[in-house]
């Protein structure tokens, strides 16, 4: 989850916590997706940031990195394995096709077990 | 050619496993053309767990027929004869070599895994490329590297080196088994199925896997298991035994005409039997 300013806020955003007046008093639930309307409502009562869903642009670019670090790594260990029966365009066809696979595979396994590098 | 070390395996072939006579006497009854379907279905069920073993095969999603098959005659009629004395040979050959050696237990897990995934690819390619017995391309893919068996068994302390050999330089294995021992697995499994009478089709793929452009008549079928041991190799369906890929043989692959679109979709299709296949022959449950 994001914490946001409201400038930020935009239609279809679902909120992930609920959001009071200073007063305490509950103006929109948590799991509500975000109006033009209520984001002009929240406006009007001076609210600053709100809780919404999605992955911060730091922690998604963490990933990117993960993901092409393991990549790279699957293309590193088959460059390897290939070494002898390469160039030939067949082998390298196998060898594109295996990369994906095996990150497909790994990805798949690590939904399940947490994020590891092969 | 170390001839002292093949001398040795020979010799030492008289001792190895033979097939289980339940196993022969299948064999025998389908070589036979009298033998009638009601014969092949009184010598299984005679056999308790060759019978629950078929069943759960023909069951399974690798023959994906629709209805359930509960009795052993059903089984044979819509299988065939010769697809039934196979998958037998199969369950059976798994037997043969668990758990009888320790030194290498990890390796020979990996070899089995590899094995297996090379008779699903095989079985596979025959399937893109109409094949028409693709159960016999079945068996010899699971038997295509007996030969490393053989000689994990028989010559352990050579095995040893062999393996040291692949892992310090990083080389194939039956690269190793030329410089250690003088020979290699190919020749070794072709040794083997003649010991135990298995068809001449069989031993000459076991024994041209690497060479399939000199397989003679049977340039089809060795193409074929060259290929899937390649591919099985490339996703890591267990392991032969060394982390490099074997070249592709170029008569090999002109023959078997598949384009290379349909790779991808025989790839795909081996990593998916290969995790639904793998607990039936086992009899992991």
């Amino acid at each position: 989850m994001l914490l946001i300013n409201l400038d930020e806020a935009k239609p279809g955003m679902v909120l992930v916590k609920p959001v009071y007046t200073l007063q305490d008093v509950l103006l929109l639930k948590s799991g509500v997706q975000l109006s033009e309307k209520n984001i002009h409502v929240l406006r009007s009562w001076g609210i600053q940031e709100i809780w919404v869903e999605g992955v911060s642009d730091e922690s998604r670019s963490e990933r990117v990195k993960q993901e092409n670090e393991l990549r790279d790594s699957i293309d590193k260990a088959l460059r390897l394995k290939f070494s002898e029966s390469l160039p030939d365009p067949v082998m390298e066809e196998i060898m594109r096709i295996a990369g994906n696979l095996l990150e497909r595979r790994f990805l798949e396994k690590e939904k399940n077990h947490g994020f590891k590098k092969p | 050619m170390d001839s002292k070390n093949l001398k040795r395996i020979i010799k030492n072939i008289e001792d190895l496993p033979t097939l289980p006579r339940t196993v022969l006497k299948i064999s025998e009854l389908v070589n036979n053309p009298k033998s009638s379907a009601r014969d092949l279905s009184n010598v299984i069920t005679d056999d308790q767990v060759l019978t629950v073993r078929l069943l759960k095969l023909v069951n399974s999603s690798f023959y994906g027929f629709p209805q359930s098959i509960s009795t052993i005659t059903g089984a044979i009629v819509l299988l065939g004869f010769d697809a039934i004395r196979n998958l037998l040979l199969t369950t059976s050959v798994f037997d043969l070599f668990s758990n009888r050696y320790r030194q290498h237990k990890d390796i020979h897990e990996k070899l089995w895994d590899h094995s297996l995934g090379c008779a699903i690819g095989a079985k596979i390619i025959g399937t893109y490329i109409r094949y028409e017995k693709i159960e016999e391309l079945f068996v010899s893919g699971l038997l295509h590297d007996i030969g490393k068996i053989v000689e994990m068994l028989f010559l352990p302390d050579p095995f040893s080196n062999v393996m040291n050999l692949v892992k310090n330089r990083n080389i194939l294995m039956i690269t190793a088994e030329v410089e250690v021992l003088g020979f290699s697995h190919p020749v070794v499994g072709k040794m083997l199925a003649e010991k135990w009478n298995l068809p001449l089709k069989l031993s000459n793929i076991l024994e041209y896997h690497h060479q399939p452009d000199q397989a003679g008549r049977y340039i089809h079928e060795a193409s074929i298991v060259h290929l899937a041991d390649i591919l099985c190799r490339s996703i890591d369906l267990g392991s032969g035994g060394d982390k490099k890929i074997p070249n592709l043989n170029q008569q090999a692959w002109e023959l078997l005409k598949i384009k290379p679109n349909v790779l991808e979709h025989i790839i795909q299709d081996m990593e998916r039997e290969f995790h639904d296949i793998n607990w039936v022959v086992t009899g992991k449950t």
